[in-house]
């Protein structure tokens, strides 16, 4: 396994006060693999990407049982170690592309700073030439002119691909792919997620991609995991997850997609009542109960375990009411 | 259809036509008060750096005729455009010379200033605790007293003369780099990208250097503008009370120290470096205003 996590916690420090942000977190992920990462927003998807890249604020508090990467015990690295981690074991490509790229600098000094980081020695010449190959790599034609661009002068979608050429650039182990198309046209969603997915191909590297997006996540993730307010509710192939969810969250996630929930499209789409609970807020039972439209007495009371639901190890879901 | 196909087609500059495009992008647009003070600029820089070169001038050479009016001959038939002063010194000749001297000694705060001040209020903004601490106390200490008060404390402690007024007018400059650079920093680092560079494993110095500081060059260029004319008023201050350059140097303010006692006969003596002196720091301010408003997103490119 090229990620290993268990029982990994985070939470920060306000004024003294410890307020948990991700709790009991458990998974693993081998190379070649994709694991889509299903929430709203503020369901904790970032913070666990930015546990991983070691890029958490200085208030943070991450503990856990194991939590390795490529080898590598995340929680016993010091600076010099993070950085030297960053980069070159994982990855992480951003949601909006535009303010992952300085304004200020052309691509071509953004691509070649990343390059002389990552490989050291070269020749300007020889930088200039990896960029050139890096943005034909993912799909940007007239290369060559695109580097003397500014960011402003690209399109979304172009942004984005230099973006992913920054992330090829390191040569990762792990690519962590947060919202990456979020800020981006439909029709361009499909085009950076097909990129991806023929990149990872390529080099056998494992993705976690992050999105509030079910629907996009199922056609390119191996395994799906479905997060809710600091928590993984559900857990699976993604496949089991799609087509039999457990969780009455992800049962509402894909009823929520246009023309899933019924077999006669209609003008309302179906919404899940309420909204998240806050993240660092302590909960006697379930934390969905309160949006849940199967609650029972139990689900107040006490917190849900996270259990086994097929015959697959890895199918997963934290309810208490059996399917 | 001939007529709209020739106006489709892609328009070939000429040699001349860049260079009038790079001229018009030194200028402002919807700003003739910026463009005139601009051109003013340019005038004092070609007058303190062109005209002594063309014209054979002497600030020094003294002649029997004192306290000529303006353009006046004196008795062996030498015209003397603006006048002499007390001593039979060609002021013309001074006025010119102490603008290439307040210029020179201008741009040299500004780029000292601009430099330590830059470096300081990045690695304030981008390091922050203890150091962020320790360097804006500093800059506080700097700013709660009048700069041209700091100044002639610091004159006074280092001893009169150029090189310690100079001195002294750097150390009272620095605060507002280090201000408006912390800042930039400081906002520049929430930025995604930067974000972007740590998650690429980028050590932060070079965050600091090719991220951070490609941002600052829009402030430290407005603050740069306003703090010449700035520098060039504190060195006449300095120089007026006698703490400057020291006499025969060719100084606007020790020219006007030096013209208080003629006041009455011979006004054009205070006039003409007073003239000069706000002539320089009006424009310089007029221009450092218009780039504010250049960079200024939220005023677009209107200006």
């Amino acid at each position: 396994m090229i990620l290993s996590i268990k029982n990994l916690n985070i939470g920060f420090y306000d004024n003294q006060v410890y307020k948990p942000a991700i709790r009991n977190l458990s998974f693993e992920l081998a190379a070649g693999e994709v694991l889509g990462v299903v929430g709203e927003s503020g369901c904790g998807k970032s913070i666990t990407n930015y546990a991983l890249m070691g890029l958490l604020p200085s208030n943070a508090l991450v503990t856990a049982d194991r939590l390795e990467l490529c080898g590598k015990k995340l929680l016993e690295l010091n600076k010099k170690q993070w950085r030297d981690f960053r980069g070159n074991d994982v990855a992480m490509i951003f949601q909006d592309p535009m303010n992952a790229l300085n304004p200020t600098i052309t691509i071509e000094k953004q691509l070649v700073e990343m390059l002389s980081k990552m490989q050291k020695g070269k020749s300007g010449k020889e930088y200039r030439q990896m960029a050139l190959k890096l943005l034909d790599k993912v799909g940007i034609p007239a290369a060559h002119l695109r580097l003397k661009n500014y960011p402003y002068e690209l399109s979304g979608g172009m942004a984005q691909r230099v973006v992913i050429a920054m992330a090829l650039a390191c040569k990762p182990s792990i690519l962590i792919a947060d919202e990456p198309t979020t800020a981006l046209d439909v029709t361009i969603q499909a085009q950076i997620l097909n990129l991806l997915d023929q990149i990872r191909i390529d080099s056998n590297m494992a993705v976690i991609i992050v999105s509030h997006d079910i629907g996009i996540i199922s056609e390119y993730a191996d395994r799906i995991q479905v997060m809710y307010s600091g928590e993984v509710v559900e857990s699976g192939t993604a496949r089991q997850v799609t087509t039999n969810p457990y969780h009455p969250y992800t049962k509402g996630l894909l009823e929520s997609l246009p023309g899933q929930g019924d077999k006669v499209p209609k003008s309302d789409l179906n919404t899940i009542p309420g909204v998240v609970i806050p993240i660092e807020r302590q909960v006697e039972g379930c934390r969905y109960v309160e949006r849940c439209p199967n609650a029972q007495d139990i689900c107040h009371t006490t917190p849900p375990e996270l259990i086994q639901i097929s015959n697959n190890l890895s199918d997963l879901s934290r309810c208490h009411l059996r399917g | 259809m001939s007529d709209f196909s020739s106006q489709t087609q892609p328009a070939h500059f000429s040699g001349n036509q860049k260079f009038l495009t790079k001229v018009k992008l030194l200028f402002f647009r919807n700003n003739p008060i910026a463009n005139f003070a601009l051109v003013i600029i340019l005038l004092l820089l070609a007058i303190g750096y062109i005209v002594p070169i063309i014209l054979n001038l002497d600030p020094f050479g003294t002649s029997s005729e004192l306290l000529l009016s303006p353009g006046t001959m004196s008795s062996n038939e030498v015209y003397y455009l603006l006048g002499t002063d007390d001593l039979g010194r060609d002021l013309f000749s001074r006025l010119v010379i102490g603008a290439r001297s307040s210029l020179n000694i201008g741009f040299f705060i500004v780029l000292v200033s601009a430099f330590v001040g830059t470096s300081m209020g990045l690695v304030a903004g981008v390091y922050g605790g203890a150091i962020d601490a320790f360097i804006m106390r500093l800059t506080d200490v700097i700013m709660s007293l009048p700069s041209i008060l700091l100044a002639i404390v610091i004159v006074a402690v280092l001893g009169g003369g150029l090189v310690n007024a100079v001195i002294a007018v750097i150390i009272v400059s620095m605060p507002r780099y280090i201000r408006v650079v912390r800042s930039v920093a400081m906002s520049e680092m929430k930025k995604q990208y930067v974000v972007a560079a740590q998650s690429f494993g980028i050590k932060r110095f070079r965050i600091l250097w090719s991220e951070i500081l490609p941002n600052c060059r829009a402030p430290v260029i407005v603050q740069s503008t306003l703090g010449f004319s700035e520098a060039v008023l504190d060195i006449a201050a300095l120089g007026f009370l006698g703490l400057g350059a020291r006499p025969p140097a060719a100084d606007w303010g020790a020219m006007l120290a030096d013209a208080r006692t003629y006041i009455e006969s011979a006004p054009y003596l205070v006039v003409l470096p007073g003239v000069c002196i706000l002539i320089t720091v009006l424009c310089f301010n007029i221009v450092g205003d218009a780039l504010r408003d250049r960079f200024d997103p939220k005023l677009g490119d209107s200006k």
